[in-house]
């Protein structure tokens, strides 16, 4: 999808100042004719396949399990999973990315065990989570914290070396206190950094919340996908496609709104 | 005027006072003695310029004087007091690009004043005339990042200038000027220093700017690093344009051209300045 493109972009503050709202209008167009195009391609799949609902069943499936209520109590559970599971990663990675950033010690030490747990796949620990949590919301919120938590921590730390040394020289010179260094230097040196944290690990904790509940859920959206594909029910499939990708959609246009707010108020 | 144990301390009290002060970085690879052992006094309202070899711990010692960087061994102390940490009263301009780029030029030249609590009407009022008298009007709102390295110099030079220090301390703050503009904002630092009669620890490498901006040159040896020698700058002030072109300024910049030949040539090896 066009989206995907400017999830990844950095925000720059330098772009095109002259001719802005003629380019908004010609980015919309193109956004508008994409999608148009994906759902064509979406009908003519279905029109060849017997995998592929048609986008028109798969809306009407979506629109009826929200008519008779029976989506919320999933749509609930995951969203739930994804936010608690992400706000604890967010608490527990920036300041130890942070830590590990800036100091010789702890980078030393923790660089190569977060680069290893980095790449291991942590879906791995689900089953071990859910002897300690049960079945239920706690264990993919945990699932997504152990996710989300090392790709924040590696970015943060990767943000706070990439500073310009003389940053903390100068809070230095001019007497700013720790918070101050904190709010007014660091914060918004690394914002670019930051936010490639906060888009990566909401994204690997909605995604390793979905993969869990494939594994073991009492309720949730991967549940219930995970059923539908057991019952062949095709529209409902991907009625639940269409909804985890507006899902994604939506978290990415509140983390672009955060940065141009973040961009306007520092 | 480097015998500082026999001066009295109501002469100190408004004077930069460097105490033998001498700086030993600790690293892996070892020991490395930055600043052997300085000595020396800046008077209230003089302008000091220091230059040296490449290496030979100019930028260490005035973190020293700015108190971000603990002297190993000796002190500094301003106004008779012991420098322990960054004071209010002094400012520094860094050799190399310090400026916030996330934030427009008004608001980095206004950033000492935030953090001193100015009322933001007043420090903008500040900054605009900092900004004026650096000649960057019109870039107001401009972020450091369209901004050429120059210009992002003169950013910080108005940041430092804006909290109007009692002690200005510059780390070869014109490095990235071309020297029309070099020229030009040296004029002018002379202007606001003459106006305000502050103390200014100025490093450079280039002698003929050392000489015209400055009461005293303090010329630093290779390192481990010694103060060599203070010339007085015995040129009378106002310094006008041809200030550079007087007989004596020919002579002072010959003598302090030796001074550093001397001592390049102990860094780089003999006849390195010969090419
Ligand atoms: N943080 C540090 N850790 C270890 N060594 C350092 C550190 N800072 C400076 N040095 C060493 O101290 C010496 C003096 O460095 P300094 O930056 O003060 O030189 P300088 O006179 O300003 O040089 P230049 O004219 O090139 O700017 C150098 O040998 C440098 O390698
Ligand atoms: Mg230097």
């Amino acid at each position: 999808m066009s989206t995907d493109v400017t999830i990844l972009a950095v925000p720059k503050n330098s772009d095109r100042s002259g001719g802005k709202k003629s380019s908004a209008l010609i980015d919309n167009v193109w956004r508008a004719v994409v999608l148009v195009a994906v759902f064509l391609i979406w009908g003519f799949l279905s029109a060849i396949s017997d995998l592929v609902s048609s986008p028109v069943a798969s809306f009407l499936a979506l629109a009826e399990a929200f008519a008779d209520g029976s989506i919320y109590r999933h749509l609930w559970s995951t969203l739930n999973a994804v936010v608690i599971g992400f706000l604890i990663a967010a608490v527990v990675g920036f300041p130890l990315g942070y830590y590990i950033g800036r100091s010789k010690f702890l980078g030393a030490v923790f660089d190569p065990i977060v680069a290893g747990a980095f790449a291991t796949p942590r879906v791995i620990f689900f089953p071990i989570l859910l002897q300690i949590f049960g079945v239920g919301v706690g264990a993919q919120a945990a699932m997504a914290a152990l996710a989300a938590v090392f790709p924040i921590m590696v970015s943060t730390a990767a943000g706070v070396r990439a500073i310009n040394p003389l940053l903390p020289k100068l809070a230095r010179s001019l007497s700013l206190n720790p918070l101050q260094t904190v709010t007014k230097i660091y914060i918004p040196a690394m914002a670019p950094s930051l936010m490639v944290g906060i888009r990566i690990g909401f994204s690997i904790a909605f995604i390793n919340v979905i993969i869990a509940e494939f594994f073991a859920a009492r309720a949730g959206l991967g549940l219930l996908a995970l059923r539908a594909y057991g019952q062949l029910d095709l529209p409902m499939m991907y009625g639940l496609i269409t909804l985890l990708t507006l899902i994604a959609l939506v978290g990415n246009l509140v983390l672009w709104a955060i940065e141009g707010h973040l961009r306007k108020t520092t | 005027m480097s015998d500082v144990l026999g001066t009295s301390t109501t002469e100190q009290n408004n004077n930069v006072v460097f105490d033998r002060i001498g700086m030993t970085f600790q690293t892996d690879a070892g020991a490395t003695q930055a600043v052997a052992n300085v000595s020396g006094t800046i008077p209230d309202g003089k302008f000091v310029s220091v230059i040296g070899p490449s290496g030979c711990g100019k930028s260490t010692l005035l973190d020293m004087v700015g108190g971000i960087l603990k002297p190993t061994q000796g002190s500094v102390s301003i106004d008779g007091e012991l420098v322990t940490g960054p004071r209010r009263d002094t400012a520094m301009v860094f050799q190399e690009d310090s400026t916030l780029h996330w934030r427009s030029v008004l608001d980095n030249v206004a950033f000492g004043l935030e953090i001193q609590g100015v009322s933001k009407v007043d420090r903008n009022d500040r900054a605009r005339r900092m900004i004026d008298l650096v000649g960057l009007r019109g870039f107001e709102d401009h972020r450091p990042g369209q901004l050429s390295g120059g210009m992002k110099q003169r950013v910080a030079i108005a940041r430092a200038l804006a909290v109007e220090p009692r002690v200005l301390l510059m780390d070869e703050p014109f490095g990235a000027l071309d020297q029309q503009t070099r020229q030009f904002i040296g004029r002018e630092l002379l202007r606001i220093w003459e106006r305000t009669q502050n103390r200014v620890l100025f490093i450079t490498h280039d002698i003929q700017e050392a000489v015209y901006l400055s009461d005293e040159v303090w010329v630093m040896s290779a390192r481990p690093s010694i103060v060599k020698e203070i010339v007085n700058i015995d040129l009378p002030r106002p310094r006008p344009e041809g200030t550079h072109a007087l007989p004596r300024f020919r002579e002072l910049e010959e003598h302090l051209w030796n001074l550093v030949k001397v001592e390049a040539e102990k860094t780089l090896g003999p006849g390195a300045l010969l090419a």
